[in-house]
């Protein structure tokens, strides 16, 4: 304690995450007990916020073994923002990096599947996409024609089977028979409810493309360069029904 | 203006996009989003579907205790033993553990 | 309390209702109540939120909350602020909640005497203040920095605390009072905060709630409350908002709108959380305390109403 007149709030705060830590200085003797209600209230609400927020890896890992993982999660990686509802960003790399989890490689994936869930979930609101605002332009317009992303659309690309697994360890599938079956999958939430879809890698490559802001004559390329047989017409279909892009439709590369 | 030679022209981009807006099947957004809002606003809100919205703060302490300790080991099965994968990479679940010294 | 809206974004829109000052009870909205809420033909006086759970960007948390903000009044509740804090306040978390009032248009915002973040992390609690001219000086900034930021005056709650310093201080209550005079903020009394320290630290309830500065409650917030016992057997009580209003605390309640007459009252109820019937059951407990005492109302909220 540096100042006699104010106890450090550091040495408070060093103490929540360490179990090991001493009690700190400045509370009166005997509050061992007391102190660590503090510390009981930190960790459990972390893990806590941690259970909400992945419900696919707490039925896949089993509820022991999810709170102890959780427990240490918190403990070297707390959050730094009151929005606790993203919380635990990281947890899909420390899944990745746990020995003890090498037999389970699809986790990550999950995990990451289940964060942008979230992220979706909360996304800002914006009109989507409409199709007679694409279908009203001339062909060389169109394939100069750049898209902006719906906030809440979100892409990724696993080596497993993650849409299977989350959608059956949120108790809404079947058992997954193939968890080494690569799969991409589409986020968008075009009104209230996250819509999660397989795809292709094609469409993913082509989908991807244009929410980073290329042409769609760019992007079509790069579904053709993904697969010669790509099918543009139901990649493009999918994308206007899954509301993955916002209305407004620009010419300009910025 | 498009310079590169591409596996595709305008004209098959433009027949693209017909065929896919000719078949697209977008229920009216007004409709969709009243839908959602009651599906939201109803009885999906109490379970882990379509609504949840993950954590949230608390201004409450918490009477469930959880042992401070760093060690843990496994002992109940998750859902993840029964997912297939190739080889010998199945089954391991069973033998995780983890103790460290706190 | 309402500010013109000016933006011709939100001018197309009708405008949220205006509702008096209720000087009735109120709920802690839990988003799977919301369906029977809606249908429930006894309403509540008011709901009251966490501010931060509705700082996402949009979807479904929000419109629930706009939905429920058409039919009552809404208290915007922060836990994050971390107004006991060393540190500045958070500037990207206070622009959050000025968006989220001027949305909103709540009745009533409030924050904790407590701090929540250090050196960058979130704890996700109610962390202890030591009671000092140092620390009351940061206080009376930081609830100054929010009033300042969002146009209006904020409630200070009292906490409750598990742990003392061993510091010659200030008692809690001369503490509330000057942030309070300082700052010109109004007061949320927590009675269940003041009997869960008063058991734990071995004070008077009754004795602090004397010398509280009731007349500038605005707000009283009801909870339950878990029951332990601390290193030398002595009981320690904690926070949890999990169970019903405990019997004593609705005694010292009584005493306290025996004095003020009736001030909106808030039932938290965050673990464990039952069915909406249960939660409105204490709801209405106090609204039944709070109308033996109408006939005394509050002159200050008389006026605001």
């Amino acid at each position: 304690m540096q100042d006699n007149a104010t106890p450090s709030e550091a040495a408070f705060a060093a103490a929540l995450l360490d179990p090991a830590a001493a009690l700190p200085q400045a509370v009166k003797r005997g509050g061992q007990r007391r102190y660590a209600v503090y510390r009981n209230n930190v960790t459990v609400g972390l893990v806590r916020a941690l259970e909400a927020n992945f419900p696919a890896i707490r039925r896949l890992l089993g509820e022991t073994y999810f709170t102890g993982l959780a427990r240490t999660f918190a403990q070297a990686h707390p959050p730094a923002s009151p929005l606790l509802f993203h919380y635990g960003e990281d947890f899909a790399d420390v899944l990745a990096a746990e020995d003890d989890l090498a037999g389970y490689p699809y986790l990550a994936d999950v995990a990451r599947l289940e964060h942008l869930w979230r992220r979706a979930h909360h996304a800002r609101d914006a009109k989507v996409l409409e199709p007679n605002s694409l279908s009203a332009l001339d062909p060389e317009t169109l394939m100069a024609s750049r898209l902006r992303p719906h906030p809440a659309c979100a892409l990724l690309s696993s080596s497993y089977a993650v849409h299977a697994i989350f959608t059956a360890s949120r108790g809404e599938g079947d058992a997954v028979p193939d968890a080494a079956q690569a799969q991409c999958v589409l986020l968008t939430r075009p009104h209230f409810d996250v819509e999660v879809r397989v795809i292709s890698p094609e469409t993913h490559a082509f989908l991807q493309a244009l929410a980073a802001r290329a042409t769609l004559a760019e992007a079509a390329e790069q579904g053709f360069a993904a697969n010669p047989r790509f099918a543009l017409a139901a990649a493009i279909r999918l994308m206007v029904e899954a509301g993955a892009f916002q209305h407004k439709i620009t010419q300009d590369p910025s | 203006m498009i310079t590169t030679r591409r596996a595709f022209s305008a004209a098959m981009l433009a027949t693209a996009v017909t065929v896919a807006l000719s078949t697209v099947s977008v229920t009216s957004a007004t409709s969709a989003a009243a839908a959602e809002k009651e599906k939201c606003f109803g009885v999906a809100m109490a379970g882990k579907n379509d609504c949840a919205a993950g954590a949230g703060t608390t201004c409450a302490g918490t009477s469930k205790v959880d042992y401070q300790g760093n060690s843990w080991k496994y002992v109940e099965k998750g859902t993840c033993t029964s997912m297939m994968l190739p080889g010998d990479r199945m089954g391991s679940m069973t033998a995780l553990k983890r103790d460290i010294p706190a | 309390m309402m500010k013109a809206i000016r933006s011709p974004q939100t001018a197309q829109r009708l405008r949220l209702p205006i509702f008096p000052t209720p000087l009735k009870s109120g709920a802690g909205f839990k988003p799977e109540h919301l369906a029977a809420i809606l249908q429930d033909t006894r309403k509540v006086g008011f709901f009251e939120v966490h501010a931060e759970n509705y700082m996402g960007d949009g979807g479904a948390p929000l419109a629930m909350l706009e939905r429920l903000r058409a039919d009552y009044p809404i208290f915007l509740h922060g836990v994050a602020m971390s107004i006991g804090g060393e540190a500045p306040l958070d500037k990207d978390h206070l622009r959050r909640f000025k968006r989220l009032a001027k949305r909103i248009e709540p009745h009533v915002v409030s924050e904790h005497l407590a701090w929540s973040t250090h050196d960058g992390v979130f704890y996700n609690d109610l962390l202890p203040v030591p009671y000092t001219p140092a620390v009351l000086d940061r206080v009376v900034a930081h609830i100054n920095e929010v009033q300042d930021t969002l146009g209006r005056a904020m409630l200070l709650e009292n906490p409750s605390t598990y742990v003392a310093f061993d510091i010659a201080g200030m008692s809690e209550t001369d503490f509330i009072r000057e942030a309070a005079r300082r700052t010109g903020c109004g007061l949320l009394l927590d009675v269940n905060n003041v009997f869960v320290s008063a058991t734990n630290h071995g004070f008077s309830a009754a004795q602090y709630l004397a010398e509280f500065p009731l007349h500038l409650v605005r707000e009283i917030h009801l909870a339950g409350h878990a029951s332990d016992v601390d290193d030398d057997g002595r009981p320690l009580l904690i926070d949890a908002h999990d169970r019903p209003v405990a019997r004593d605390v609705w005694a010292l309640y009584e005493t306290v709108i025996s004095q003020l007459g009736p001030v909106p009252t808030l039932i938290e109820w965050d673990n464990d959380v039952p069915d909406w019937p249960v939660l409105k059951a204490e709801a209405d407990a106090a609204d039944a305390i709070l109308g033996a005492y109408a006939t005394q109302a509050h002159p200050d909220l008389r006026r605001a109403g």
